[in-house]
């Protein structure tokens, strides 16, 4: 029967290998970013047609246009880390302008990675009811990783 | 002897930003045999660590003694003694953001310390040509600076400190065991020769 002796020391290098590529810090430094979804009664992913996407910041102050990827059909949505709240519009061309309006606990934190340094996690991160879009089946804002979030709203 | 210095910053990511060092090197022949220095050098560096921690800082430093020349005016090899001293200015800043609303800038710490010791200078000078010289300066020394104390396992600041001219080695504890290392050129201007 053959040996096989080199095995062993090849997954084990896989192994670390694999461990050496995973980011482990908790926090991040980015701005986190929300991926917005639409759907229909059916649960089909729909394109909303909206001319414009744009967030408010708490100075009331316009930011600049947030465009939809033309092969998918999510919108991303930056999460502010200078306010726990943000609020983007949704300009339709044929109908009133929809909002929505989220809400989150900025939490800075030294990770207990020294070389991570300060990092930031968002808690409690929920849709607000002063939002326009109904929330009636859905099951909130989804953490997908460390600084991706996950939100669908249907027609 | 005006100079500029390596620097040797820690710096992870890449640091593009400048860094900059001078020294200014005076020595006096007192008698054939001993002569004073005094270098004064100022330095200021940007970098960053720890992901995010950016930290800017200066310093300033003196060292001034005495050094003996067993062979007169124009020795070889020289030895002495000294003194140092040291002042670090370092603000550190935590940035977190991005481009579409900005950043979130955290500015942790702004510390200022100061350090003093004794330093064991021992020149060695190559003649290359008539009155230009390749001088190596390498000094020992011991400094001690209390805010130093402890600051290796604080998570809030920066862990070591690298002070150009006082040391070649980042310091990091209060009581620092320093080595030095100067390469220069030295014209030597012969006022006092008759024509």
């Amino acid at each position: 029967m053959k040996h096989c002796y080199h095995l062993p020391i090849i997954l084990l290098v896989l192994f670390f290998g694999l461990n050496g590529c995973r980011d482990r810090c908790t926090g991040t430094t980015e701005e986190p970013i929300l991926h917005l979804s639409f759907t229909n009664a059916a649960g089909s992913t729909i394109t909303p047609g909206y001319s414009r996407v744009y967030a408010v910041d708490g100075n009331n102050e316009i930011k600049g246009d947030i465009e939809l990827g033309t092969n998918v059909r999510s919108y991303l949505l930056p999460f502010s880390t200078l306010e726990n709240q943000i609020t983007y519009v949704f300009e339709h061309p044929n109908r009133t302008n929809d909002t929505l309006i989220v809400t989150y606990d900025r939490n800075f934190r030294f990770d207990d990675d020294r070389e991570c340094g300060l990092g930031l996690t968002l808690d409690n991160v929920i849709p607000s009811s002063r939002s326009t879009f109904d929330f009636p089946n859905t099951f909130g804002i989804r953490q997908i990783s460390r600084d991706r979030y996950e939100f669908t709203v249907t027609f | 002897m005006l100079r500029s210095l390596f620097i040797f910053n820690e710096s992870a990511d890449g640091n593009t930003l400048p860094n900059k060092a001078l020294e200014l090197n005076v020595a006096y022949g007192l008698k054939p045999h001993l002569r004073a220095y005094m270098h004064v050098g100022y330095a200021s560096l940007q970098g960053r660590v720890k992901r995010n921690l950016d930290y800017w800082n200066e310093s300033f430093y003196t060292r001034a003694g005495i050094k003996y020349a067993p062979q007169g005016r124009k020795a070889r090899f020289m030895v002495g003694i000294g003194v140092i001293y040291y002042a670090l200015h370092e603000t550190g800043k935590f940035v977190v953001g991005g481009q579409y609303f900005g950043d979130a800038v955290l500015f942790p710490y702004n510390v200022w310390s100061t350090g003093l010791g004794i330093e064991f200078p021992f020149d060695v000078r190559i003649p290359l040509v008539p009155n230009l010289e390749l001088k190596f300066d390498v000094s020992l020394n011991i400094t001690f600076n209390p805010a130093m104390k402890n600051v290796k396992d604080d998570d809030f600041v920066r862990n070591r400190y690298y002070v150009p001219g006082v040391s070649l080695a980042t310091i990091s504890e209060d009581f620092h065991y320093g080595f030095n290392l100067g390469i220069g050129l030295i014209y030597r201007i012969d006022w006092l020769r008759k024509k």
